[in-house]
């Protein structure tokens, strides 16, 4: 088997977890989508040049998690849900910056159309001006990879705090405990206009919320040692990676399986109004840059 | 007449066979290093089940070669970090590290060192017993069949006795090894320990997991 077609097969447990409720996001244009046999659930790749955990593996290191609207794996789609993890396997401690999909990119234009004409490497690129960090891996994945993923880990535990009664996502939610299939989990993901005043801003925070439950749920399994090398094998069938082996995949599985969510921060990027649609980076996001950019964790925020 | 003389020949000859093991002994110590003396081991570790985990289609278990790393290292392992200090009070430093990769070799001197290694316990006074389960390995293979991270489960029980009582140590949990060069080294690891008995200061329980490395730096 040729060593592209290798790396077609690696996957991760940890990045899955994350990216479980990454990709959530985005994807409003696409209807509804059937998972396949065999389907691709998330796309990996190494970004960045330095700080994997091969090369520092103490040292804190940031990755994209990120959904899109792709409708086929040939089709990269818009970044519509765009999430930035910090970790720092010091302390055992992560923290995720939301970026809503319409916020203005330090390289002009939209964000979330940098996934579309760049891959992930251009829209990692544009984050890292963005932030002043550096990306070391990005994934993403799209609805029908969303829904298979959640599913095949059997669903995620998720609290519901707000009504979120919306026909164009799907959502019924009164506040309560949830047990979400991936279904229900990409509605839950999708629903902006269950919150008149904050609408994608809010929506972008749930994704993040997703991406902690969906942590939470695969810890309360604990697959421990041996299950993450299940859940890996389970994984490599179902992504795509760029510049990651299977050890490094195992590696991320088990360094996301040791962060409490607890310990996660899930912050919204500030954003003002912008040009046309837009959203403009607020000036106070400049601190919270600050706080992310030193160790990858927000203390103060 | 006969029976005094069969009375006197038989202490003669008593004493002559004790002198004649005497000297065997004596011969035997002296002949033989130190280095050489085949002991028997405390801890007798095994393999039990084997599971792997592959992308593709190959290999179909953990090949022998690198199993009986697995099995060598583990038992160095056990060895290094329980058994010498019960027998000498300190842990062998020297002989634990070539069981670990850079990563636990971090973490074993600082964070995790009372999870991993049973330092500070009273040196053992009477016969170290050490039993283990065998050894479950699970192992991960990627697309060419090539075993990358193999998982051993430890459940371990020492038990001893020390001048001021009895002591159990009992250490349960994942060992995570990758290979490193023509070796195997424990790059991460899930552990549990419990030390219990009147012969420790105060009981000890640790728990500790390293998903894969050391842990410089710190936060703000």
């Amino acid at each position: 088997m040729s060593r592209p077609l290798v790396r077609l097969l690696l996957a991760i447990p940890v990045t899955g977890l994350l990216l479980a409720g990454s990709l959530a996001a985005a994807w409003l244009a696409i209807g509804s989508p059937q998972p396949a046999a065999g389907t691709t659930w998330f796309t990996v790749h190494k970004v960045g040049t330095e700080a994997h955990l091969t090369d520092a593996p103490g040292q804190p290191f940031y990755f994209l998690a990120l959904g899109n609207d792709g409708r086929t794996d040939a089709d990269p789609g818009l970044g519509d849900a765009i999430h930035v993890i910090g970790v720092n396997p010091a302390t055992g401690d992560a923290s995720i910056i939301d970026v809503p999909r319409d916020t203005e990119a330090p390289g002009g234009g939209k964000i979330n159309a940098f996934h579309a004409s760049g891959g992930l490497p251009s829209i990692a690129n544009q984050l890292n001006r963005m932030m002043g960090i550096t990306i070391s891996y990005a994934v993403t994945t799209n609805f029908p990879g969303f829904i298979s993923m959640v599913d095949e880990i059997g669903g995620v535990d998720i609290d519901v705090t707000e009504p979120m009664f919306d026909h164009d996502s799907g959502t019924e939610f009164a506040p309560g405990h949830y047990h979400m299939s991936g279904d229900s989990l990409l509605a839950f993901s999708r629903d902006r206009k269950s919150y008149p005043q904050e609408g994608d801003r809010q929506r972008t925070v749930n994704q993040g919320r997703a991406i902690i439950a969906a942590l939470a749920t695969l810890r309360a399994q604990n697959p421990g040692a041996a299950g993450t090398a299940k859940l890996t094998v389970t994984l490599a069938r179902h992504v795509r990676t760029d510049g990651l082996d299977l050890t490094q995949m195992y590696e991320l599985g088990r360094l996301a399986m040791a962060i409490d969510p607890a310990r996660i921060k899930n912050v919204g990027l500030p954003t003002g109004a912008g040009a046309g649609t837009n959203l403009s980076v607020a000036p106070q996001a400049q601190d919270l840059f600050n706080d992310f950019r030193d160790d990858a964790i927000l203390q103060n925020h | 007449m006969l029976d005094r003389v069969t009375r006197s020949r038989r202490p003669r000859a008593a004493a002559l066979a004790l002198c004649a093991l005497l000297a065997t002994s004596v011969a035997f110590a002296f002949a033989t290093p130190a280095s050489a003396k085949a002991k028997k081991p405390i801890a007798k570790i095994t393999i039990g089940d084997v599971t792997i985990y592959k992308v593709g289609n190959d290999p179909q278990t953990i090949p022998d070669e690198v199993r009986a790393k697995i099995l060598a290292a583990v038992s160095t392992y056990v060895n290094a970090a329980t058994v010498k200090p019960l027998q000498t009070g300190v842990v062998d430093d020297a002989a634990l590290a070539p069981a670990l990769g850079p990563a636990a070799t971090f973490r074993a001197a600082g964070v995790d060192r009372g999870t991993l290694v049973d330092e500070g316990i009273p040196k053992a006074t009477g016969r170290i017993v050490v039993n283990t389960l065998p050894v479950k390995l699970t192992a991960l293979a990627d697309a060419d069949g090539h075993v990358v991270v193999i998982t051993a489960h430890l459940e371990s029980i020492a038990r001893t006795r020390t001048e001021r009582g009895g002591i159990t140590i009992s250490r349960k949990g994942d060992l995570v090894f990758m290979p490193d060069g023509d070796t195997w080294k424990i790059d991460g690891y899930d552990l549990a320990v419990e030390r219990s008995g009147k012969g420790l200061v105060a009981p000890t329980t640790a728990t500790t997991a390293a998903p894969s490395t050391p842990t410089p730096g710190a936060a703000k």
